[in-house]
């Protein structure tokens, strides 16, 4: 696609300009392609700043294709989420002094890495959740002043380690998360029993006409079939009309979704009209008695 | 392909389209040094949408000094912020008052649903009759945010959950892409898991499903999914329903069924069954889940509707409490909701993800302060609240009040339109900007102004 191809150069030639201040001799469309060639996004953010991004698109990043990366020495934004990289490839980060925003988050990344931030100065946001960090690691972010917010859920930093580095840094907001097993331990804990439900009374059919139905509020209705036959449910409607809904066998149960004041008849499979029920304002049971 | 990465990339000038070829070097340069004012924080955004109108008075602004027969029968509770008191039946929300704006002074004119969603969604006031779908209508919030960001091959720019929005089988205008023209009709999907509201009905379930069916993981060819696809969508032919352009949803189904970040996203079976719990058995709190998954593949814009799909005159689990108001809130809506929502806004804390995202609460309106005979509230679009969380918005803090009876606005009155403005200023977007419509119209794309609280 020769006019794309065209379209990136021309995008890159204000980045070579912007950016052979700051890397020197070395060949910023090269760096750039590189990032590239790994799955990663350069933006600029404005004049002098750059976003790196691998989280979406880069995901097979590893420390090899981190050393490219370390050479963007304007980049204030890096983020390395979910990606391949490990300890050993932080060490190209060393030299990102600009830095204030970083995701390690979801990586393998543990203390020894994190040792290699300890100069990046002008961290604000560093993310570490789900990472191999422990207490030693956040040892090395004591002098990091201007850091504002940790992120450090699911990882292995305890609560004496996080309360010495808020001692060192007590502007930092240090993000612990929910403790996990806590929340599926409530979550298994049986509810409380619901109400019993309200028995509804079974009017055998007498010949007089059946009360239609109104227009309510929804409720559930839980019928069991409890005599020895097959029945037929019908839903008697706002015109007295009746309309089929299901069989339920003999010592079978159903859950009808239905309203407040509505009509349910009972007939037998010949049709014959047994019985009917008359929902009120609550859920409730209707058990279709033995004949 | 892999060559156009830059033009993937996401921030200020680079999606504002300008061709960089035009420009001469300091043209280019007085271009960068404006964009970098604008500094957006939120890159995504959810919005949370309680269909049939939330009742302000049992969510964000309860009014325990008002006359009984106006203040109902829940008490309020502190929040963790000083000053600011939630309804009782919200104390997981309470928790997190300190990254919510709540915004108690917001009325418009309009006591019907399907008006009162078209202004809340869209920022604009209905004209003339609304039809859903009809290309003349203003884009929703979700469709305008997603024009402004760019989506990764594959992903979609705007995703719905689980429902679409409905009146008594009437589908309802608002929450399309309207003349930004179909390709920004945000991608409907329902969620996999969860248990439904109660009183979901036809008309939601006969809806086009873009339902990802995971256990076809082995079509791996393009063309034999597009088939499969067809035949669903032939079975479909029946409904009242009318895909324009259904060229484009089959496109996007195939791709997001190929393409890996939307497919795991959307495999809910992929997380920690401790987090799916956290969120709540229920299809709001796994909606939410998936919306947090989404955000995080890499979709910028996710509306999900805490609400029943259809409104079916009161029945079922929505907000419009015509009748049995106070169990149906107290029973049914608040507590899903409550556990939902907060689970998302720790979920997103936890990850660092709150500040890139913007968690938006809109409804129709809010409700009567008058009680009526059936227990229930009314509609009333007189004065309601609605909020806002991360994305750098400032949370621990109430922008303007409701009169002492939750009637009329007290202080600070605004509109959906200066709402819009706010949520578009948080997004990075000029809510000023004029775009083109289908015809070449200039249309301004807000016309309110930003609210302070960033």
């Amino acid at each position: 696609m020769p006019s794309s191809r065209l379209r990136i150069y021309l995008w890159l030639f204000p980045l070579v300009v912007l950016s052979s201040a700051v890397i020197g001799s070395a060949n910023p469309l090269s760096i750039i392609e590189a990032i590239r060639e790994n799955g990663g996004n350069v933006s600029i953010i404005n004049a002098k700043n750059l976003q790196v991004e691998f989280h979406l698109t880069g995901r097979g990043l590893d420390d090899q294709g981190l050393v490219a990366v370390g050479k963007l020495a304007d980049t204030v934004t890096l983020n390395l989420r979910d990606t391949q990289i490990t300890d050993a490839g932080l060490v190209h980060l060393k030299g990102l002094k600009q830095l204030r925003r970083l995701h390690l988050e979801r990586t393998s990344v543990g203390d020894e890495g994190i040792a290699h931030l300890r100069d990046l100065h002008k961290l604000e946001y560093l993310n570490l959740y789900s990472s191999k960090i422990t207490d030693k690691g956040l040892g090395y972010l004591v002098e990091l002043n201007n850091l504002r917010q940790l992120f450090v859920w699911e990882t292995g930093v305890t609560v004496s380690g996080v309360e010495k580095l808020q001692e060192a840094l007590p502007s930092l907001r240090i993000i612990r998360g929910v403790d996990l097993d806590k929340v599926a331990a409530e979550a298994a804990t049986p509810k409380e029993a619901p109400e019993p439900l309200e028995v509804l009374t079974w009017m055998a059919v007498d010949g007089s006409p059946l009360p239609k139905s109104n227009s309510g509020d929804f409720l559930l209705l839980h019928l069991e079939n409890q005599s020895a036959h097959k029945v037929k449910l019908y839903w008697v409607d706002y015109g007295g009309g009746l309309k089929y809904y299901a069989d339920i066998a003999a010592g079978d149960t159903r859950e009808q979704t239905t309203y407040t004041g509505a009509t349910w008849l009972i007939a037998d499979v010949d049709d014959n009209h047994l019985g009917w029920f008359r929902t009120k304002s609550k859920n409730a049971k209707a058990l279709i008695p033995k004949r | 392909m892999s060559m156009l990465n830059l033009d993937h990339s996401r921030r200020d000038f680079l999606r504002s389209g300008v061709a960089m070829a035009g420009l001469s070097l300091p043209s280019f340069f007085s271009m960068l040094s404006r964009a970098g004012t604008v500094a957006p924080k939120a890159r995504s955004c959810i919005v949370l949408y309680t269909w049939g109108g939330m009742s302000h008075y049992e969510s964000f602004d309860p009014k325990p000094d008002a006359p009984s027969d106006l203040r109902g029968e829940f008490k309020p509770i502190s929040t963790a912020t000083p000053g600011i008191q939630f309804c009782e039946h919200l104390p997981l929300l309470a928790k997190h008052s300190e990254k919510l704006a709540i915004v108690r002074s917001i009325h418009h004119k309009h006591g019907g649903h399907q008006q009162g969603m078209y202004v809340s969604l869209t920022g604009h006031d209905p004209a003339g009759g609304l039809k859903a779908k009809k290309r003349g209508n203003w884009p929703s919030l979700t469709a305008m945010i997603s024009k402004f960001q760019d989506a990764q091959s594959g992903t979609p720019r705007a995703i719905k959950l689980p429902y679409s929005m409905y009146d008594n089988g009437t589908l309802m205008a608002g929450e399309y892409g309207g003349w930004l023209g179909s390709k920004y009709d945000p991608v409907l999907m329902k969620t996999p898991a969860g248990e439904p509201f109660r009183g979901v009905t036809r008309y939601t379930d006969r809806e086009l499903n873009l339902k990802l069916n995971l256990k076809k993981q082995r079509i791996s060819d393009r063309q034999g999914l597009l088939e499969e696809l067809d035949s669903t969508l032939g079975q479909k032919e029946g409904s009242e329903l009318v895909y324009d352009q259904l060229d484009h949803y089959r496109r996007m189904a195939a791709d997001m069924l190929l393409g890996s970040p939307v497919r795991d996203a959307y495999d809910l079976e992929k997380e920690d069954p401790r987090v799916r719990a956290m969120y709540g058995d229920h299809i709001c709190g796994q909606s939410l889940l998936l919306s947090r998954r989404l955000v995080e593949a890499g979709v910028p814009v996710v509306q999900a509707l805490c609400s029943a799909g259809d409104l079916a005159g009161g029945g079922g689990d929505n907000w419009d409490t015509h009748r049995g108001h106070f169990p149906k809130m107290k029973d049914r809506l608040l507590p899903v909701f409550d556990r939902s929502v907060s689970a998302l806004l720790t979920d997103l804390e936890q990850r660092g993800m709150l500040d890139e995202t913007l968690v938006v609460f809109l409804t129709d309106f809010g409700r009567t302060p008058k009680i009526n005979k059936n227990g229930g509230r009314d509609h009333h679009p007189g004065v309601y609240s609605v909020a806002l969380a991360g994305g750098g918005i400032r949370g621990g803090q109430v922008y303007g009040s409701s009169d002492s009876r939750g009637a009329e606005p007290g202080s600070d009155p605004c509109s959906p339109a200066d709402f819009h403005a706010t949520i578009y200023t948080a997004m990075g977007i000029d809510p000023h900007a004029e775009l083109h419509d289908q015809l070449g119209r200039p249309m301004r794309i807000c016309d309110g102004n930003p609210l302070p609280l960033f």
